[in-house]
Order: structure tokens, then C-alpha cells, then sequence
């Protein structure tokens, strides 16, 4: 596994983490200890992202543009061409 | 509104082209059960729903559906890379060919494009919730009898993922259903429409 596939992986699992509680959550929102989790996965999914975007580019519009001459965010590949 | 990112929900890296595999996965970006469907049906029933544990969920699982139809699509994608004409034709995938080339486009695998008709929206809350519970088993069954047809596991891994998606939503409406149910006054027995027959 490639160093940006090993990133890419924390961040999916962080994310993937936080998706399943949140969704438990709509039908729980009372839960205390999905809420304590949900702050968890949070945290780590913004860390993971945050180092991420600073080595391998935008995950999102709003991510840093690292690149000074053009908008790095129509750089290649997009998802469906690993 | 909604914000795109840049990254699949489940990583998919298929190294072998199987157009054959192509030509019935395809059902599930635009057939009956697929996650074209299933985006569209949530979010737009989303707008009726009288509870707010209930417009979460529809927000939610809609959304995912989204990305899970973009997985689909990554899959359908990475079968059709690189064929040669013999490859196309000896798969059986001309008449697909002959239309999109290798292009993707919502259909079930007999060829019939997608149609709203695979989904309802009914403005009432246990009609939606119910025919939601049946959406998530019909796709759950699309995807064991997909498993039943594929053996690479580049594209076995991702498949199961998402089998596994269908039945966390289908818990999570069971528990929608519930939280209809204990709403509705103890007179509504018949459980009719809470937010449209008052």
C-alpha cells in the first residue's frame, strides 16, 4: 500500500466510523455514549483529513489549494480511476 | 445542500476488465433495486416526513445511497476499461456497446432504463417507511445473488460492503417505524396517515 492509500484508508475508516453513528444516532439522539463516540470519530476524521490535503491535494472544494499557479482541485485521478 | 468529495466511500481497484460481470452489476446503478433508486426515493420522500428522527434518517441514508450509486458506477467503469471488440463481443456486451459504448448509463441488466417506477413516494409516513424496509431487502438480494455470480474479489469486496449497507438501513428504518408507531395516537389504530389525516 502506497503512502497516500494508507492516508486515504485512516481517513475512510475515521469517516466511515462517524457515518454509522451519526445514522444510529438519528434514530438514538438521545444516546450518550454514541454521542462521546461521535466526537471521537469526528476528531480523528478532521486530523486525517487535515493531513491528507496537505499531502495529496482537495477532498472537498473547501480544502487548502496547494498549488500556486492553478486550481488543484480538476487534477487526476478522480475516484473511479484508481 | 450537498458538498462532493473527492474520494469513494470504499476503495475500488479492480485489475481485470470482465464485461460480462459489467452486464448484470449494471442493475444495481439503474434497475429496480439499484442505487439510483434508492437515493431518489429517500430524498425525496424526506419532504413529508412529519418527524424529525425520520427526516434525519432519510437525509442520511439518502445521502449514502449517493455514494454507494458512485461506487456502483466506479465498478461498472473499471469492468469496461480497456476492451478489445473481441472482448465486447464475446461477453455479449454489443448490445450495451451499441448505445453507450462503454459509457454509464442507468439501466437494469435486461436493458430497460431506468424508470421511476421502481419507487414510491406517498406523502404518508408507513406506507414510505415500509416500502423503505422491502427497498433495503431488494437491494440486500440484488447483491447476494451478484456474490453468487462473481468471483474476483476486486470486485467481491466492495459488493459485500455495500450488501452490508443494506442491512444497517434496514435497521435503522425498522427503528423509524417504531418511532412512527409510538407517535401515533392510541386511537389511530389502524395506523392511517398521522401527518395528513389529523
Amino acid at each position: 500500500m502506497t503512502e497516500k492509500e494508507k492516508l486515504m484508508k485512516e481517513l475512510s475508516q475515521a469517516q466511515f466510523a462517524a457515518i454509522e453513528t451519526a445514522m444510529f444516532l438519528d434514530t438514538h439522539p438521545k444516546d450518550k455514549k454514541a454521542r462521546e463516540a461521535m466526537k471521537l470519530y469526528r476528531e480523528k476524521f478532521k486530523n486525517a483529513k487535515h493531513r491528507y490535503e496537505e499531502k495529496f491535494g482537495m477532498i472537498d472544494i473547501y480544502s487548502p489549494n496547494n498549488d500556486e499557479n492553478k486550481w488543484s482541485w480538476v487534477e487526476n485521478p478522480w475516484p473511479w480511476e484508481a | 445542500m450537498f458538498v462532493y468529495e473527492k474520494k469513494l466511500q470504499f476503495p475500488i481497484k479492480i485489475k481485470n476488465p470482465n464485461a460480462k460481470m459489467a452486464k448484470f452489476i449494471a442493475s444495481q446503478y439503474g434497475g429496480p433495486h439499484g442505487e439510483l433508486g434508492a437515493s431518489l426515493r429517500y430524498l425525496s420522500q424526506r419532504f413529508a416526513m412529519p418527524y424529525e428522527e425520520l427526516k434525519a434518517t432519510l437525509t442520511d441514508v439518502g445521502n449514502e445511497e449517493l455514494s454507494h450509486l458512485e461506487m456502483v458506477g466506479t465498478i461498472l467503469y473499471q469492468l469496461t476499461r480497456n476492451l478489445s471488440e473481441e472482448e465486447i463481443k464475446d461477453a455479449g456486451f454489443e448490445t450495451y456497446f451499441v448505445d453507450h459504448t462503454t459509457g454509464i448509463y442507468p439501466q437494469a441488466a435486461s436493458g430497460t432504463p431506468f424508470s421511476a417506477w421502481s419507487i414510491a413516494s406517498t406523502g404518508d409516513v408507513l406506507a414510505d417507511l415500509n416500502e423503505d424496509l422491502a427497498a433495503e431487502q431488494k437491494a440486500r438480494l440484488t447483491y447476494d445473488n451478484i456474490l453468487r455470480l462473481v468471483d474476483d474479489p476486486d470486485v467481491r469486496e466492495p459488493i459485500k460492503f455495500l450488501r452490508e449497507r443494506e442491512l444497517v438501513h434496514y435497521q435503522r428504518f425498522g427503528e423509524c417505524i417504531r418511532l412512527a408507531q409510538d407517535r401515533l395516537n392510541c386511537k389511530n389504530f389502524y395506523a392511517f396517515n398521522p401527518s395528513f389525516d389529523k
